[in-house]
């Protein structure tokens, strides 16, 4: 396994923790774990988070969508 | 990543100063400006400007917000990459957003329940641990002089979007995820 088999392992096994996370608690009926989109509803009462989350993903389809990709 | 009134800084300033720093060294000076002014807009939003209350106040039920979600997607798909009219549609879609994220309110009126702290605990580990690992392909890429010996996220999807299929998929995601923070966002007025 060179690097870039090790790095791109590692990229797809957070994508998958993700997907099991979200899949282990998409009811809400956890009793000590809310939801994403639960979640998501309470921390967006900060203006801040707004912001955060909101320019972050402005940024990801500017980056995507604009950039030239490859620095 | 978010505060009460007690800590008026939030940790969004912290990470997109990072980010800002990260861009110094990747050598981007656009990537730098944006991030810089992301930093200034979220510092100032607690802060200086925490009064400021946005001009425009987008409906939660307003189904104009899904017609218009299907239109941006037909209109980015169809732009070419990297071409001044995407990077304007791009830019556009950035200024009409910014102020529903703004929003009315500055803070939160009451602390989150148990049971999301420990979600946002939780998804904010998934996430620096993400953002960590991609720092490193990047930094170690700078280092190595070669981007595809330590790819990062941007270098592994960017030929997946050469494809009008990677494209459409991407741009959906990309909306629908935009249209979820303006949603849920417009429920906090």
């Amino acid at each position: 396994m060179n690097t870039a088999d090790f790095m791109t392992a590692g990229y797809l096994i957070f994508l998958f923790i993700g997907f099991a996370l979200w899949f282990a608690t998409r009811d809400n009926k956890h009793p000590n774990m809310a939801s994403l989109g639960q979640m998501m509803e309470g921390i967006l009462h900060n203006r801040a988070t707004r912001l955060g989350l909101g320019i972050f993903w402005w940024w990801l389809g500017w980056h995507f969508l604009v950039s030239i990709i490859g620095r | 990543m978010s505060n009460t009134r007690r800590f008026p800084i939030s940790l969004w300033v912290i990470a997109f100063g990072l980010c800002s720093a990260l861009q110094i060294f990747r050598g981007s000076i656009g990537d730098e400006i944006i991030f810089l002014t992301a930093t200034a807009i979220i510092l100032s939003s607690t802060t200086i400007f925490r009064k400021l209350k946005s001009p425009f106040e987008l409906n939660d039920q307003d189904r104009g917000l899904e017609i218009t979600g299907l239109f941006v997607w037909a209109i980015l798909v169809f732009i070419p990459r990297h071409t001044f009219f995407e990077g304007a549609a791009i830019v556009i879609i950035g200024l009409l957003a910014l102020p529903s994220f703004w929003g009315k309110v500055a803070f939160n009126r009451k602390p989150l329940p148990k049971r999301e702290k420990n979600a946002r605990l939780m998804w904010s580990i998934w996430a620096i641990v993400v953002c960590l690992w991609e720092f490193a392909a990047n930094i170690l890429g700078q280092l190595d002089n070669s981007h595809h010996a330590f790819p990062t996220i941007s270098i592994l999807v960017d030929p997946v979007l050469d494809s009008m299929v990677g494209k459409a998929g991407f741009v959906l995601s990309w909306v629908a995820i935009g249209f979820g923070l303006l949603r849920q966002g417009s429920k906090h007025k």
